[in-house]
């Protein structure tokens, strides 16, 4: 039940408005000025979504291109019942993991990492925490986190750009979220985790 | 909302959408139950990940790099391009399976020479003279006899089980 409720206020919350059908009726007609308000409202959303797959700014702005280029050319085949926002979501998803693939994997940061224990910040920047526990976990462990608990994608939605099961991306999910947990202590002892 | 009822973060997964609405926005601006979520488990707190806009210098050249990129409107393919291409594929060896098929009965690569006439391997249709037809026989337990005349002639004689001969 929950899970279903998240889902309908996903896309209620991301649901497509009038104007946005029109701009989008436009880009298939080949209005570029229509792309470019559909681009400046979506950009910072899908660079996030990028950056924290990558974890590096000048490439998630490649990607970032990358997903409007695959958008534009992809708009025949989007379905105008589906969540516009959505799919925009996963198809920068996949420029990103194409992005990674190419990469060879390094290994995951093990030591010489130290804690923080100078610069408590009393409002906890998570944004500053992810960024030093993210690289050091391994990679399809890391995108199965972002895409779930950054994102609110479904499993099956993983399961599909990560070409596995249902049931690897809940394993890698649970191993994602112990390894964080462990990390954030180890790294952050005086948040009190 | 009260501070008193956020969950431990252990079980926010258990939540409603409503309800972890109300949460995520509680901790974000409550200090003492951002500390404790946190405390407890740090991966509800991702959600803020999410991201806010940035700069809009990061974002000077953007467009026009990707305007320039962009293919014309009736360059966009419409159908997914491996779905079209395995189909014809298919539709290429059905094809060509097809006609080859026909073609095997029609064109033999050899000839079989039997008493000096060439007969085509393929050519199942009796030769009367070699082998007579006999119209009916009924009776399986039938005998018969072959009298041969001449070179030319053979005299076949079928007669029934019960005839002594």
């Amino acid at each position: 039940m929950p899970r279903q409720n998240l889902l309908f206020l996903r896309i209620k919350d991301e649901a497509i408005l009038p104007d946005e059908q029109k701009l989008i009726r436009s880009c298939l007609e080949g209005d570029r000025q229509a792309f470019e308000k559909i681009v400046e409202k979506y950009r910072d959303a899908l660079y996030w979504t990028a950056y924290n797959l990558v974890l590096d700014s000048e490439d998630a702005r490649d990607v970032t291109q990358q997903a409007f280029l695959k958008i534009w050319r992809s708009l025949p085949e989007y379905d105008a019942n589906r969540s516009f926002p959505g799919w925009a979501h996963k198809i920068t998803a996949n420029c990103a993991i194409d992005l990674l693939r190419s990469r060879r994997e390094s290994e995951p940061l093990v030591d010489n990492v130290p804690a923080e224990h100078s610069t408590l910040d009393q409002r906890i920047d998570v944004r500053r925490i992810f960024s030093r526990i993210a690289p050091l976990l391994p990679q399809r462990q890391r995108i199965v986190l972002v895409l779930r608990e950054i994102h609110g994608m479904e499993i099956a939605e993983i399961s599909e750009l990560l070409q596995c099961t249902e049931s690897t991306v809940r394993n890698l999910l649970s191993q994602a979220k112990d390894s964080f947990r462990k990390r954030t202590k180890e790294l952050f002892p005086d948040y009190g985790l | 909302m009260d501070c008193n009822r956020i969950p431990n973060a252990e079980s926010w997964d258990e939540a409603s959408a409503q309800q972890l609405y109300e949460y995520r926005n509680h901790v974000k601006f409550c200090l003492a139950c951002r500390r404790r979520v946190f405390s407890e488990s740090p991966i509800p707190l991702l959600h803020e990940l999410k991201g806010e806009p940035m700069p809009d210098e990061f974002w000077i050249g953007f467009w026009e790099s990707l305007e320039n990129k962009l293919p014309p409107a009736d360059k966009r393919y419409h159908l997914p391009l491996l779905p079209v291409v395995r189909w014809a594929a298919a539709l290429i060896v059905a094809l060509l399976l097809a006609l080859y098929q026909n073609k095997l009965p029609e064109s033999p690569s050899y000839e079989i020479s039997r008493g000096g006439s060439p007969i085509r391997p393929f050519d199942l249709s009796p030769d009367p003279s070699l082998y007579p037809l006999i119209e009916e026989v009924k009776e399986p337990g039938s005998t018969y006899a072959i009298f041969e005349a001449d070179r030319d002639q053979k005299i076949v004689m079928i007669f029934n089980p019960d005839i002594e001969l």
